[in-house]
Parts: C-alpha cells; sequence; structure tokens
C-alpha cells in the first residue's frame, strides 16, 4: 500500500484510539532513492535502503506510548492498534485538562515540493555515464589527485501525518551531488570535497566547476600545511564554519525538549542577550529549494520561519509537540523523526545567521594577524555548559590586512558560546546555506538539516 | 516470502550469484525525563536484503557489478520481480574486476552474540535496568537524572546464498543513554553517559553509572587545562575510535582505492620511544559488536592480525578487495582486539599527566590520521592528586602520537573494542588556559 493510500485507514484508527485516549496521531513514512557512485578505481549503483512504513501514537494523559510497523496492510495497522491501546491500558489512561495535546486547526491538504526532472526518468545509463564524465575529467585536473569520486544521489520522500483535525501528505525530493578527491603526495593523504543538496531532481546534477576548483586548490595547500600554534585569534569564519557555528551554538541550545530535560542554559536566557546586537539567527523549514525544507514536520506543524536570536537577544526556542505542551510553549514546526520508527524530538531545520552589510575585504583589511578559518567537517554542541567544538579543514593566515598562502590543518575552534558570539564585530554581505549536512540528536537520530551564514568576524581559540 | 524471493533469484538467469538476508527486528524503547516516563515505543520489522552479482565478460577480462535492494514484507511478486531487474540493470552498469561469494563453510561454532535475557524477556530486561537507574539515584541524592533513554533490540537473522550458505542467528542490542546533572542554578552541570552493546551486561550498568556521575560532580570544579605539550592517557570513551586511523588504513579496500599509504612490511611510525602497537581483527569476541559468523561475501569469520610489534603484517581484506588485489582474503573486520602493555595505570599516572575520558568526539581522521577533541572530562596529576578538567582541546596525528606511547596492562572490552584500557600518549598539543 502506498502512503498516500493510508489516509483514511489511519484516519479510522486514531479516531477509534481516541475513544479511549485524550489524543492520538498517526505518521506514515516512506524514503526510496538511488546512489550513483563513480571513482577512479570502482563504480557502483545501489538503492537507498527504504523505510516505509507507520507509527501510531496515543497519549494516555501523561505518557506519549506508540507503536511502529512496517507490515502496511489494513490487518497489520489494525493489529498494531489494538497493541498500542493494550499498552496504553496498562500504562493507565487519564484525562487531565492541563495536559492535553493540541490537534490544531482543521486542514487536508497535499504538497509537492519541488521538482523539474524526475531522477527516474533519466535513464540509468545516463546518469552513470554522467558520473563517469565528471570524475573522469575533474581527475585531470592535478596530478596529486589519486582518486577522483563523484556522487549523485536522490531521494524522495512521502509523509502522512493525520491527527482528528488534520491529514497532511508531502512529497519531497532532493538531489545531492558531491565531488571528493583524493590528493596524494610524499606519502600523505589529504581527502577534499564539495558539493551540495537541494529539494528538487535531476537539474541540480552539475557540480559547480569554481567550487571544485577551491577545494582543489586549498587541498594542495594542505598537502604541505603546518600545524598552528594554539591560542586566541581574530578570525574570519566561512559561511560554511558560520553556519555551524549556528547550528551548534544555539540550535541544538534552543530544542526545547532539552529545556525540559533541564539540560539546556538557553532556558534561562530567553529574553536575555547571548549575542553582539548585529546578530539575528533563524531556523527556517519554509525556506525554499533548501534540502532541510518540509511543508510540515513530523507532528503536523505546517512550516514557518522561527528568528532565535534577535538583534543579539534570545527570542524562541524550537519546539517539539511534547515540550511545547508541557512547557506552554509556542509550536513551532520542528518535531522530527529520522523515520517512521523513531521518536519525534525537537529538531533543528534550515539554520543561519542572516547577512550584515560587510565585505569580506574589509574584514580582511585591518587584521594585523589572524586566520581565515575554513571547511567544517565537524561540530559538537554543548548546550548545558555552553561550550563548542568545531572542526575545520584548515586555517589560512592573515597578516597586516592580507591573506597568506599560509595554510594550517586540521583545525578545532572551542570556546564558551556567548563569548564567541559576543565576540562577532563585522557580518558579512552574502549568505550561504550549506547543503550537506545531517545532524544527530547528541549521537543518534539522524535527520537532514542544513546551515549557513555570511562571512563573520570574531575573535576565537584555535587549536 | 523468502521462499519466493528465492525462487525468483535463482531462477533468473542474468545473476550470477545473490544473497539473501532476512531481518526479523523488534525493538522496545523506554525513555525517561527525571522520574517520569515520557514515552514508550514499540517498533517491529521485517526487511529482506537481497544482493546480486552479474558477472560479464568483455575483451578476454571477467567483470562483476553488484547491487542490492530491498524487499518489504506485502511486497508481490511483480514488485520484487522488477526489484530484481532494476537491481541487474544497476548491476550491470557498475562494473568492476570480477570476484564472487566464499564457496560455504559450515561453522564449528557459533559467535556469541545474542543477550539471552533480551531474546527470552525484553520486557524484564527493561524494567531491571529502570529499576537499578532508579535504585542508583536514590542512593546518590547529590546528583539528579535528567534524561534517560533505553533501547533494547532482538534481530533474528536468516541468510542465504547461491553458494550454499543457509544460516541463522540471533543479535541483541542494549543501548543506555542518561544524562546526570549536579549543582544549582547557573552552576548547574551534566554528564551524558551512552553506552551501546550486544549484553546488557557488557553495560556493566551500576559501575558504569557511578563513574558517570563522578564526572558529573567533577565537572563542578574543572578547571580549563594548561596550553602546551603534555603526556596525555587516553581512556574510556576516546578509546572507542582511538585506532580508526589504522583499521581503515589497513582495509584492503582503502588500499585498492589508493587512500592507504601503508604497505605490508611498512613501520607504523618512523621511530618507536614507547609500546609497539599490535592489532588484530576479531569477529569472535562474545558480545563484541562486531562479532560474526559469516561477512557478506559468506566468508567464515575469523580473526586477523594486521599489525604487529609496530609493523604491518596484512591487510583485512573481505573476498572482494582479497581478489582485486591477489591478496589472501581474511574476511571483513571485525572487533578491534589491541595488545596491552605491562605498565599499570598507577605506573602511567606520573606527575603532570592528562588523563582524559571523554571527548565532544575523538574521531582520528582515517586518511590523514589527524585527531581532535574538545575535553569534556578528565583529571590532571598536580602533587600526586587528581585535579579535574574539561574545555579546551587535544589535537595531533596520530603516526606521531605512535611512536610515544604506552599501553596499560589493565584491559577492557566496549563495544568493538577490546584492549588496554589506558593509551599514554606523550607530548600532545593541549590547548586550554
Amino acid at each position: 500500500m502506498e502512503i498516500k493510500d493510508l489516509k483514511k485507514l489511519l484516519k479510522d484508527s486514531i479516531l477509534e484510539l481516541e475513544k479511549e485516549v485524550p489524543y492520538a496521531s498517526a505518521f506514515a513514512g516512506s524514503v526510496t532513492g538511488r546512489s550513483i557512485r563513480v571513482g577512479t578505481y570502482e563504480k557502483s549503483v545501489q538503492f537507498q535502503e527504504p523505510s516505509k512504513g507507520v507509527t501510531l501514537t496515543a497519549f494516555t494523559g501523561s505518557t506519549f506510548m506508540e507503536q511502529s510497523t512496517n507490515i502496511l496492510t489494513e490487518e497489520s495497522i489494525k493489529k498494531c492498534a489494538a497493541a498500542l491501546l493494550d499498552a496504553c491500558r496498562k500504562e493507565g489512561i487519564t484525562f487531565q485538562s492541563n495536559l492535553v495535546p493540541d490537534p490544531g486547526k482543521k486542514i487536508e491538504q497535499d504538497f509537492q515540493g519541488p521538482m523539474e526532472i524526475d531522477p527516474y526518468s533519466i535513464p540509468l545509463e545516463e546518469l552513470v555515464a554522467r558520473a563517469q564524465e565528471k570524475s573522469d575529467s575533474l581527475k585531470t585536473k592535478s596530478d596529486k589527485i589519486v582518486n577522483m569520486m563523484v556522487i549523485f544521489s536522490h531521494e524522495q520522500r512521502d509523509e502522512l501525518y493525520v491527527n482528528r483535525n488534520k491529514t497532511l501528505f508531502q512529497k519531497l525530493n532532493s538531489w545531492m551531488t558531491i565531488t571528493y578527491a583524493i590528493l596524494q603526495d610524499k606519502g600523505k593523504n589529504m581527502p577534499v570535497y564539495s558539493g551540495d543538496s537541494r529539494l528538487g531532481g535531476y537539474e541540480l546534477a552539475e557540480p559547480d566547476p569554481a567550487e571544485f576548483e577551491r577545494t582543489l586548490q586549498d587541498g594542495l595547500h594542505l598537502l604541505h600545511a603546518g600545524r598552528i600554534t594554539p591560542g586566541t585569534y581574530d578570525c574570519i569564519f566561512s559561511p560554511e564554519l558560520s553556519g555551524m557555528f549556528a547550528h551548534e551554538a544555539f540550535g541544538h541550545g534552543t530544542e526545547t525538549d532539552m529545556y525540559l530535560k533541564e539540560r539546556a542554559k538557553g532556558a534561562h536566557y530567553l529574553n536575555k542577550k547571548v549575542a553582539a546586537k548585529a546578530v539575528q539567527m533563524f531556523d527556517n523549514p519554509a525556506y525554499e529549494g533548501i534540502a532541510g525544507s518540509f511543508f510540515f514536520d513530523h507532528e503536523g506543524k505546517l512550516s514557518e520561519n522561527t528568528q532565535i536570536i534577535k538583534d543579539g537577544i534570545l527570542v524562541s526556542g524550537l519546539t517539539d509537540l511534547n515540550s511545547a505542551m508541557r512547557l506552554k510553549m509556542k509550536r513551532t514546526p520542528n518535531g522530527r523523526r529520522e523515520s517512521y520508527s523513531h521518536k519525534a524530538y525537537a529538531r533543528m531545520t534550515n539554520t543561519y545567521f542572516q547577512t550584515g552589510h560587510d565585505t569580506l575585504d574589509a574584514m580582511i583589511k585591518d587584521i594585523k594577524h589572524g586566520f581565515l578559518v575554513d571547511h567544517p567537517t565537524n561540530g559538537m554542541e554543548d548546550p548545558k555548559g555552553w561550550g563548542i567544538q568545531l572542526e575545520a579543514m584548515y586555517a589560512r593566515e592573515i597578516k597586516d590586512g592580507k591573506l597568506t598562502d599560509n595554510y594550517f590543518t586540521p583545525i578545532i575552534v572551542t570556546g564558551y558560546v556567548p563569548d564567541l558570539l559576543n565576540s562577532i564585530t563585522m557580518i558579512g554581505n552574502e549568505l550561504k546555506i550549506s547543503g550537506l549536512g545531517m545532524c544527530g540528536k547528541g549521537w543518534k537520530e539522524w535527520v537532514k538539516v542544513t546551515d549557513g551564514g555570511p562571512y563573520l568576524r570574531l575573535k576565537a581559540r584555535l587549536a | 516470502m523468502k521462499e519466493k524471493i528465492i525462487s525468483l533469484l535463482k531462477a533468473h538467469k542474468e545473476i550470477g550469484s545473490w544473497d539473501l538476508t532476512v531481518n526479523r527486528e523488534e525493538r522496545d524503547e523506554l525513555y525517561l525525563i527525571f522520574d517520569t516516563v515520557e514515552q514508550k515505543r514499540r517498533i517491529e520489522e521485517i526487511l529482506y536484503h537481497v544482493e546480486v552479482l552479474v558477472h560479464k565478460e568483455k575483451e578476454g577480462k571477467r567483470f562483476t557489478g553488484s547491487a542490492r535492494f530491498q524487499a518489504l514484507p506485502g511486497e508481490s511478486e511483480q514488485e520484487i520481480r522488477q526489484k530484481i531487474d532494476d537491481a541487474i540493470l544497476a548491476a550491470s552498469l557498475a562494473l568492476n574486476p570480477y570476484y564472487d561469494y566464499d564457496e560455504f563453510i559450515p561453522a564449528k561454532e557459533k559467535s556469541e552474540t545474542c543477550d539471552p535475557l533480551i531474546r527470552s524477556d525484553r520486557a524484564r530486561a527493561m524494567d531491571d535496568m529502570k529499576e537499578k537507574i532508579f535504585a542508583m539515584m536514590k542512593e546518590n541524592r547529590d546528583v539528579r537524572l535528567a534524561s534517560a533513554e533505553i533501547f533494547l533490540t532482538l534481530t533474528r537473522q536468516e541468510r542465504f546464498n547461491s553458494k550454499g550458505l543457509s544460516h541463522t542467528s540471533e543479535k541483541s542490542e542494549a543501548l543506555l543513554e542518561a544524562v546526570f546533572l549536579t549543582g544549582t542554578g547557573e552552576n548547574e552541570v551534566e554528564s551524558v553517559l551512552t553506552r551501546e552493546e550486544r549484553f546488557i551486561k557488557n553495560i556493566d550498568l551500576e559501575n558504569v553509572m557511578q563513574k558517570y556521575m563522578g564526572f558529573a560532580r567533577d565537572n563542578l570544579k574543572a578547571q580549563l587545562p594548561k596550553t602546551g605539550k603534555y603526556d596525555v592517557i587516553f581512556t574510556e570513551e576516546a578509546l572507542d575510535e582511538f585506532f580508526d586511523f589504522y583499521t581503515s588504513q589497513l582495509n584492503a579496500s582503502m588500499k585498492f582505492n589508493k587512500m592507504s599509504v601503508f604497505n605490508p612490511g611498512d613501520a607504523i611510525t618512523h621511530e618507536f620511544s614507547g609500546d609497539k602497537l599490535s592489532l588484530s581483527f576479531n569477529p569472535r569476541i562474545p558480545g563484541g559488536y562486531r562479532s560474526m559468523d559469516y561477512d557478506r561475501y559468506g566468508t567464515l569469520a575469523q580473526r586477523t592480525q594486521v599489525i604487529e610489534d609496530g609493523i604491518v603484517k596484512r591487510f583485512a581484506a573481505d573476498r572482494k578487495y582479497a581478489t582485486y588485489l591477489e591478496m589472501p582474503c581474511t574476511g571483513s573486520p571485525g572487533n578491534t582486539e589491541v595488545k596491552c602493555g605491562t605498565r599499570s595505570l598507577s605506573d602511567l599516572e606520573t606527575e603532570g599527566t592528562y588523563v582524559l575520558s571523554r571527548f565532544s568526539t575523538f574521531s582520528p581522521n582515517p586518511l590523514t590520521g589527524a585527531f581532535s577533541g574538545e575535553i569534556r572530562n578528565g583529571y590532571v596529576i598536580k602533587d600526586g592528586k587528581r585535579i579535574p578538567v574539561k574545555g579546551g582541546s587535544v589535537t595531533g596525528m596520530m603516526k606521531e602520537a605512535m611512536s610515544r606511547v604506552f599501553f596499560s596492562s589493565e584491559e577492557v572490552i566496549r563495544r568493538d573494542y577490546k584492549g588496554p584500557e589506558y593509551i599514554k600518549v606523550l607530548q600532545v598539543d593541549i590547548a586550554g588556559e
């Protein structure tokens, strides 16, 4: 049975459940896709592991209970609902007037994400040939490239959310192109990659040649790069690193399930200053065409933009259904699951710093000694302690207002989040959003996110 | 359904070889916020994983293409037939050098991969863990449990392939995440415990909780470490990925793709002033997260030593890459097993040494060996006392670290690692105060 065809069955199931429990809902999702990977020595065409199933949710008055299955027959879903009701009865059902999930306004709507060319309309031979041609041509860019991989990956997500007031269906297609080169010189490896992921189809297949060229040149420098002397420096974060900074600094720290667990210091700083006055930060799943976008979250909240930091003041958290209900906070469209078989948590979507008015040249111009830090590779949050870790491929030295060719690798940025945010003195005038990221809740529960920002000038501890 | 899939695979003339893995997974999840149950979940899934190999000959050379797909319960014969046809096309378009699955050899013994209680009574296992957690919290009133997540999973697996493999196995997983808070107001701090093991007993619940509640208490008074080069003992979570550079570099797939800088006979570092690393892959460790009976190519799992006394002995080569590189097939890598040293922790804990247990992340780059991590928990030995530290970071290169390393005599098993519980590296860069 297709996900879209489950509307009536799921609606009937949750209405049946609500005869005994205060609230019930259902989420069904399927993910399909293909990945074409062509390297210098190997190639593969793989079908993405499909995830297709349904989760029924019931609220007992104090506890959320869920039952998931990937057997999508009427009999199986009815059995699933019966098992869930049985579990609720065992847990104990109460009707507390102060603790009832809001089912939202009545709406029944289907949504379709952007896509110009359906990847399935392109013969597989053509996709493989195009990746092969790209791999071969990019390999000629440098004799230091020992393996040049081009990856095309596309995915289709069908998602259905049903509660007593809502029946929402969305179809989201996304495309990802990655170019990944292994550079080697004198027994030393240096991997470099570039690419993007967006909502859409085959029209997004062409890798950005300028982006690859920039990455390659950086990689060639990094083959001979040294280690930085640890210390606190005047820094410029690239838009990609600014994005990771936004995500780790005040993205995770504003996910309000963390407030509920008293794990986020941000809970005590709502409506207080946490950053320099010029800093504006958003989480926006309604951002058109971006890979972390959607029309409704996995708990049925329609997409809209949420401003997290306004003029340096922390103004909003990102909520899921449970934390919004218990904390009496506004629901934002951030209740997300890794798949139908995973729990919904408060999660980020597209998180970014807004642009300012400064150019990169102006930022570099008055730095006596500092670094441009670029190519983020990893990051980790610490919402309770407001520590931060950002890892980047390199820092490029700035001396007397000019970029030098002195590169240092790898780089780790650590510090106290408010210190970093308050040290921002210049904000670039161009926004760039990176689409390759995935985000875990701690160390699991992976969802697609993007992050971005402009160049930022600030002080940071590098090692 | 499996019979239907097998008969369709057998009947297809273009398929050279095939493999079918049927996973029946049952998972129970419990979510606690403080002492209340936030959510309970039960998941039941059946997945049919299929791989087909297509062999072709062109200009006297043999090639193999592979493609994997998954069938879902309830799919019709027509849908499965279509998926097989799609997989054959995909495999035919991605031809690589020839290889094939291993001929079936019956396993004399099965690897121990299933916790008996998770197999027989997950509800009781879940209750036991929850009650132990609550009991521990009652005994430690200065620490609060902010949240906990317990997942218990049982997977019953059946495997079949065209070389005669017909094998059943059971795997369990016990996952615990617990967050402890201590202190008050602005000074409240947390410690996050995450463990994922095949056997509940390997989590060692009471001891590990005691340790992580201790980390929370330490964080109340922890200082930023000093900037400079210091001797560092890595332990606890840092062990999980400590050897990733070598385990990746000595995988034959990396060699074939020109990503490995090593050859058999190479020293793993330029000079040694400490212990010499001996590292094996062992897929037979009871309860090891990467323990198995057969790998994906149908090769019987066996222990393989890849580094002996600091010298590369061989690559871990599964059937595919062993064929490509014309080297002996060792099977896919299993758990990482490292030989212990002769010094105890007390020998290693010299004045000025940092002992670091937890990092935000600590993942040596598999291609460059660069490692870095923000320090979440640790202590420094000062005047013979353990002074808690947190914040700041360590950075380095694994090849340099291995030239001045000492392994403890104490051994630990955690997830897919068996080896020294403490690893001391001399002169590591720390960035802090």
